[in-house]
């Protein structure tokens, strides 16, 4: 009896705490959707007002017409698609590769590899840039993707994925003739969905967020990212609040999109791994 | 026999690509950081300038607010891949010609006769180490917006703003206003930028230079600004905030325009902009001031990067028209940004416009007081130290003195560096 009134204070006392977690996230993202559909000289009142006094739409029209928006937000889809597809290929690859194959010093270039991700992205942004200058690629898609199509996290991720999945499912697929890649493609990688779904969520989230890669690469309005366009809007006097928020919104949509693909992604895998090795 | 079309298609792409050079006009990649209203009268004087230039083709690009241009305009230096020409802000040449990236203008022209139109305020913000490096553009200085409705309220006089620190002061206290009587005060006195990322220092060394104070000594061979005019200066801020609490340390966005503050010190350049955001009534004073008439002076100049003898001319061609009498004349009145030259500001053109611009008026009277910040090359590190070290003196509620001195140490090392 006791332990099962400490067992429901305890999981009210965490329900309380995520209750609060909750309010602090969502907060800011309401007022956000709120603002965008006020006028513009609502958004800072005398009196804060969280519910616009008339709903209106047009900070979506005026961000969607100031700028190519659109344009924007198909570079950004078309970016963020290609590094998250290469980073899975190459991550992938890369992982089951230092997970599984021996090769002299494996360990070794595996650990020279992961100290990279001790170097912060700034300190890169610059060798990168003259690297993409010599190759001819400033204001391409090349240059907006190339540097992050593998990355050591990816590899880093699935190692660690592959290492805590028993080798005796591949050993039969090998016993039944499968050739590495096949044991890759068939078994390991069907397997790997909650990594995969994992890297695949942390890839596109930084490549869409990402600001200051695609702000200098880029020199013509047409090959500008979402993230561009979004800090273009904040101008010196007098930004229009509605329209920020408003393209904000529209540029968290996909965002929240992967989010939800990326869960069911999750729930199935659960349910497929629950086979007994 | 299998090679000779690939061979064909070869020759075909480079007589098409030299003859599409050998036509084509030079095109002049312009980086700026204009917006709003000023953008598009700035954007059509570029485009009247191409339609006058067939040889030359000038491609604008907005590349965001000056933080945002900035960084950008820093790493294509950086990877050495800069504009043509790009609109920079005052205190940028020293830092752009540290980098060696820049065109010093004398390899155009004579400066000394070519300036001698140019009155010297806008010359001392392009000049660096006695070379001008960058075209002067636009120039503002620092004034004092306050609503008069508020004014009437408290029983002020709406026609006399504040004139010095003691009545910016006595007339903040009145303004600061606790309206429905729960403990929070809900009208603030006065406001101005107070944190150091969002470039506080800018009007602090107004304030200083008001005080009599000073950044570097005479020779400037070290810092100087922990003397007892510094000290007060930064008192005078840390008092208005927590000792008579007239300062909002965390202002309300907008505050001044949606009538929460009553009085606030910003640039000429928003002069317009505000016009149009308020529907109070809106009065505009020369800074208060104290020990000596002070107002610092902002705006931006047109920097040309290295790149071909040919690029290079081009961009000069552009930024001399983009500062001509008859541009300069037209931006001014336009934009309500002082004049950069003496015959635009003696024409009968301008002087009618401030005839019909009373405001812009004390502008151009306040002007004879407008002072540049130094242009040396540790200015863009100094003066960092010194508005993180206002910030947190005034944030913290400190005593400023220990905090200035080890500024001051701290700032001394960078001169030291840059020498």
């Amino acid at each position: 009896m006791d332990a099962r009134w400490l067992a429901k204070i305890k999981r009210g006392v965490i329900y309380l705490i995520l209750c609060a977690m909750l309010i602090v996230m969502v907060l800011p993202f309401a007022w956000m959707v709120l603002s965008s559909l006020k006028e513009e000289d609502e958004v800072f009142t005398y009196e804060m007002s969280w519910l616009p006094a008339k709903v209106t739409f047009s900070g979506y029209v005026r961000a969607l017409n100031e700028q190519p928006f659109l344009r924007y937000g198909l570079n950004s889809v078309l970016v963020s698609t290609i590094i998250t597809m290469a980073q899975l290929f190459s991550s992938v690859l890369a992982g089951y590769a230092f997970a599984r194959l021996k090769f002299p010093g494996r360990n070794l270039v595996f650990f020279i590899y992961i100290s990279a991700m001790m170097i912060p992205q700034q300190a890169l942004i610059i060798p990168s840039f003259m690297l993409i200058r010599r190759f001819g690629l400033v204001d391409t898609y090349a240059g907006l993707t190339l540097p992050f199509l593998a990355g050591p996290f990816g590899a880093f991720l699935m190692r660690s994925f592959f290492l805590s999945t028993p080798t005796s499912l591949e050993e039969a697929a090998v016993l039944d003739g499968c050739s590495r890649l096949q044991v890759l493609a068939k078994v390991v990688i069907p397997l790997s969905k909650p990594a995969l779904a994992t890297l695949g969520l942390f890839t596109f989230m930084q490549a869409w967020n990402d600001f200051m890669w695609p702000l200098i690469i880029t020199n013509s309005v047409n090959m500008r990212t979402l993230q561009v366009g979004l800090a273009l809007m904040k101008t010196d006097i007098y930004p229009d609040w509605p329209m920020m928020m408003a393209a904000t919104v529209l540029a968290t949509l996909p965002i929240i999109g992967a989010f939800l693909l990326a869960q069911k992604q999750f729930i199935e895998s659960l349910a497929f791994s629950a086979v007994k090795y | 026999m299998s090679r000779r079309p690939l061979i064909l298609v070869l020759i075909l792409v480079l007589a098409f690509g030299l003859s599409a050079t050998a036509g084509a006009a030079t095109t002049i990649h312009y980086w700026h950081y204009l917006s709003g209203d000023y953008a598009e009268i700035h954007e059509a004087m570029v485009e009247e300038f191409n339609a006058l230039h067939p040889d030359i083709q000038v491609e604008l690009l907005y590349t965001g607010n000056q933080f945002v241009t900035r960084d950008k305009l820093i790493a294509a230096v950086a990877a050495g891949q800069p504009p043509h020409v790009c609109l920079v802000d005052q205190f940028w040449p020293p830092l752009m010609v540290a980098t060696g990236a820049l065109v010093p203008l004398k390899n155009f022209v004579d400066t000394d006769s070519y300036f001698a139109d140019f009155n010297q305020i806008s010359l001392d913000t392009v000049t660096v180490e006695g070379e001008i490096w960058t075209m002067p553009f636009s120039l503002s200085n620092q004034i004092l917006f306050y609503n008069k409705d508020k004014f009437r309220e408290v029983g002020l006089d709406p026609e006399k703003p504040p004139a010095t620190w003691e009545e910016l002061l006595e007339y903040a206290k009145l303004l600061t206003r606790d309206l429905d009587g729960d403990g929070r005060i809900d009208e603030w006195g006065v406001n101005f930028t107070t944190r150091a990322n969002m470039g506080a220092v800018y009007t602090f060394i107004t304030f200083l230079w008001q005080a009599g104070g000073r950044i570097y000594n005479e020779d400037f061979s070290a810092a100087a600004f922990n003397d007892e005019a510094a000290v007060e200066t930064v008192q005078f801020w840390r008092d208005l905030a927590h000792r008579h609490k007239v300062l909002n340390l965390s202002p309300p966005q907008e505050g001044f325009e949606t009538g929460r503050i009553a009085m606030q010190i910003a640039s000429t350049s928003s002069i317009e902009a505000t016009k149009r955001k308020v529907n109070f009534d809106l009065g505009i004073a020369p800074l208060p001031s104290y020990r000596q008439k002070v107002t610092g002076v902002g705006g931006s100049s047109l920097a040309i990067f290295k790149t071909t003898p040919q690029e290079e001319a081009a961009a000069w061609t552009f930024v001399q028209w983009m500062s001509s009498p008859e541009n300069n004349l037209k931006w001014s009145t336009l934009t309500g940004y002082t004049p950069l030259r003496k015959s635009v500001l003696a024409s009968p053109e301008y002087q009618s416009y401030l005839a019909e611009n009373p405001a812009v008026q004390v502008v151009i009277e306040q002007f004879q007081y407008a002072r540049a910040r130094p242009n040396e090359v540790s200015y863009a590190d100094v003066s960092r130290i010194l508005g993180v070290a206002v910030e947190e003196a005034v944030f913290g509620n400190l005593d400023p003195k220990p905090i200035l001195d080890n500024a001051v140490a701290e700032a001394n090392t960078y001169i030291e560096m840059s020498k």
